[in-house]
């Protein structure tokens, strides 16, 4: 095909053609940075809603864990408070000692020929002191019987509870013609 | 228009177009990256706390037990403050027993402890029986004081033998009840 178009017209439509084809290109690119844009900013929109979300939903948390820790020190606070008071009441109630046992323990313990004339326990002094009494029935060796009733109490019932045993003031008399002998125990409470 | 005024104008509308979505989309990045590190430093900070929900309930669940145990604690050993209740409940059981008391003495009240913070503080009312009873009565007595369900101390017991009466024994008990008061 031949060009029968001066070199002026040619140049023309050639100038014609480049302008078209930048207003082409330059409407491309604005229409397709309107769609980039229109996208990221939904994108970005999303992601800053999710974000904001995540952060309110930790700041609660957050809020929520401050005043737990709160909560925490005041219930640990009530908790030692509680624990000291229990501690304390079980040490004022506690009994060493359940004396109605303790009394008919030693009931059992004693032998026929034996008996208390007095008893005395002091909880402050920690001790259990009885002065008694043994009476020879049946001529024996009052002095063994009571070494062995002494060491025998030891392995009895009724010593549960008590640290020692220390005999003590043993006087020997004589009453009706019967042999009879005074003596102390004392007694220590663990 | 001509052509190449029509593409000046879509140049420059273009240009502001790309330099304002540049502006809004780098601010807004930036917020949202504003965003991330506040969730990261607030994360960090619950790390701290570990896991509170548990340790809450774990706590809540000790001091309701323990707070049963120190009321039921509490019922067991404190009597009322008036004297006359315990005086009442020990003649009760001396009238079950036939026992008669030769006397009941009160003593000053002592305090034990106190407790500042929860504004109480609990004292020891003392009382002394006298009595001339055989020695299983004084083991019932002394049986049902000490199964009482409340607390009873028994602070002394002195049993002495009359010459003349070896099976009737003269027996002092000194007994202790306590008390809780409100500063």
């Amino acid at each position: 095909m031949v060009n029968l178009l001066t070199r002026e017209v040619r140049e023309k439509v050639i100038k014609k053609k480049r302008e078209f084809l930048l207003t082409q290109i330059l409407v491309f690119f604005l229409l397709f940075w309107g769609l980039f844009s229109s996208a990221s900013y939904f994108l970005l929109n999303f992601w800053e809603a999710k974000n904001k979300k995540i952060l309110t939903k930790i700041v609660g948390d957050r809020e929520e864990a401050t005043k737990a820790s709160h909560k925490i020190d005041s219930l640990n606070l009530l908790l030692k408070s509680l624990q000291e008071r229990y501690k304390l009441y079980t040490q004022l109630s506690s009994c060493k000692i359940l004396w109605y046992k303790k009394l008919t323990e030693l009931q059992e313990a004693l032998p026929d020929e034996m008996w208390i004339r007095n008893l005395y326990f002091d909880i402050s002094q920690g001790k259990l002191s009885l002065q008694a009494s043994l009476i020879n029935l049946t001529n024996k060796n009052l002095t063994s019987f009571l070494g062995k009733f002494v060491n025998d109490l030891k392995f009895t019932s009724f010593f549960k509870g008590f640290r020692e045993v220390l005999l003590s003031r043993v006087r020997r008399r004589t009453h009706d013609e019967f042999e009879i002998m005074d003596f102390n125990l004392d007694l220590v409470l663990k | 228009m001509r052509k190449d005024q029509l593409n000046l104008l879509l140049l420059v509308i273009l240009t502001i177009a790309i330099a304002a979505e540049g502006y809004f989309s780098f601010s807004r990045v930036k917020r949202i990256n504003k965003l991330r590190e506040d969730i990261k430093k607030i994360k960090n900070e619950l790390r701290g706390f570990g896991n509170y929900r548990e340790r809450l309930k774990d706590l809540e669940d000790k001091s309701s037990l323990w707070q049963k145990k120190t009321r039921e604690k509490e019922q067991y050993i404190f009597w009322e403050e008036d004297i006359s209740f315990f005086i009442k409940e020990i003649t009760n059981i001396a009238k079950l027993l036939s026992i008669e008391f030769f006397s009941i003495d009160s003593h000053p009240v002592e305090e034990v402890s106190s407790f500042p913070d929860l504004k109480i503080k609990i004292l020891k009312i003392p009382l002394s029986i006298s009595m001339q009873e055989d020695f299983f009565k004084l083991i019932d007595f002394l049986k049902n004081i000490e199964n009482f369900n409340k607390f009873v101390k028994i602070e002394n017991v002195r049993i002495s033998t009359q010459q003349n009466d070896i099976y009737h024994h003269r027996i002092n008990i000194s007994i202790s009840v306590l008390v809780k008061r409100e500063i």
